[in-house]
């Protein structure tokens, strides 16, 4: 079982970088914002961010530890990383039939 | 950058408050963080998450109201302003703002409030009664002047309503009404030739001002009409247990 990120909006894409992220392990806000800026190449806003972290907090795709000094880390939930690799699995299939029909080899 | 932070709901800073502050110290913030935390601020307020009950669409009435009122009062003004003489086409909308600012003030906050409402009606009538005196000085002074509370009433009610605090809604008030109003009292007592000088009005400006400032508040923190439902309906039944 999983869940679709669609519903959440603007917040949809950044929600997917956040639990792609958060699949190396526990992080807290900070560590996220500039792990997200390697992976995506561009730089996540902090509103964007806790924007993104209440949603998947809310829907248990993502759980809080107990805070480390005044930083709280996150990590994924058992339904995160399913619906993080249903996801990933499913923008897979996109690309490589995007760049098949690219390449001329399917319709 | 911290005080961008109280732009965000109570409930939201109970929870995320002082995390969110240590990830804002760990680095400069760029104008584009900012704007980010303002949005990210009326997105909270929109679509709160966590244990917050979503408010209903009706809860933003009273602030599009007060909103719009603001917005068409200040257009009508800037069309004198700009548009001298051919913008009294435009003089229909300041009836309508007036209408939509009392619109946008029934409430259920005024259980918690009848006190300010009884003297607003009050000053309200006392002013419509001094203006329909015989002509002189003094009551077209004492009917400005009760005009002036009156507007000042309505826009402290709004402001009341938006849960603005204390000391910020008298600075509004004579930010909006008090020093308008000294400015431009030789104009409103005839002294000066309002025809030649349309730009003189625009001491009104900044009353639309203040009511698209509050009723921008208050459409993104909404507000119970007299209509709505409680938001938790066994509150009551708790009470009479």
């Amino acid at each position: 079982m999983n869940q679709s990120l669609g519903e959440l909006g603007r917040f949809a894409e950044p929600s997917l970088y956040i639990l792609v992220s958060l699949s190396a392990g526990p992080k807290h806000g900070y560590a996220i914002m500039t792990d997200v800026e390697e992976i995506s190449g561009s730089p996540m806003g902090p509103g964007t961010l806790y924007g993104a972290l209440a949603r998947l907090e809310r829907r248990g795709l993502i759980e809080a530890l107990a805070p480390e000094d005044r930083r709280r880390p996150y990590r994924l939930t058992a339904l995160g990383a399913t619906t993080v690799r249903a996801q990933l699995d499913s923008l897979d299939g996109f690309i490589r039939t995007g760049l098949a029909r690219l390449d001329g080899k399917a319709s | 950058m911290s005080r961008l932070v109280r732009f965000y709901p109570r409930a939201w800073r109970d929870r995320y408050e002082d995390e969110f502050l240590a990830l804002l110290e760990a680095r400069p913030p760029t104008t584009r963080d900012m704007l980010d935390v303002v949005w990210g601020a009326v997105d909270a307020h929109l679509h709160p998450q966590g244990d917050v009950a979503p408010q209903p669409w009706t809860h933003r009435i009273p602030g599009l109201f007060a909103l719009i009122a603001g917005a068409m009062w200040s257009a009508v003004v800037l069309a004198f302003v700009f548009w001298h003489e051919s913008a009294w086409t435009w003089v229909i909308l300041i009836p309508l703002s007036l209408l939509l600012m009392f619109l946008s003030l029934p409430g259920d906050y005024m259980a918690a409030h009848g006190r300010q409402i009884a003297i607003a009606v009050g000053v309200v009538g006392l002013c419509i009664v001094v203006a329909n005196l015989p002509y002189s000085l003094p009551t077209v002074v004492a009917g400005i002047a009760g005009y002036l509370i009156a507007l000042g009433g309505l826009l402290t009610l709004a402001a009341i309503r938006a849960e603005i605090g204390s000391s910020r809604r008298w600075a509004l008030l004579v930010l909006a009404v008090v020093v308008p109003a000294v400015v431009g009292f030789p104009i409103a007592v005839g002294l000066g030739d309002i025809s030649d000088e349309t730009w003189l009005l625009a001491v009104l400006l900044p009353y639309g001002f203040a009511w698209v400032f509050v009723g921008l508040r208050l459409a993104i923190r909404g507000s119970a009409t007299l209509v709505d439902p409680p938001l938790n309906p066994t509150e009551p039944e708790v009470r009479a247990a």
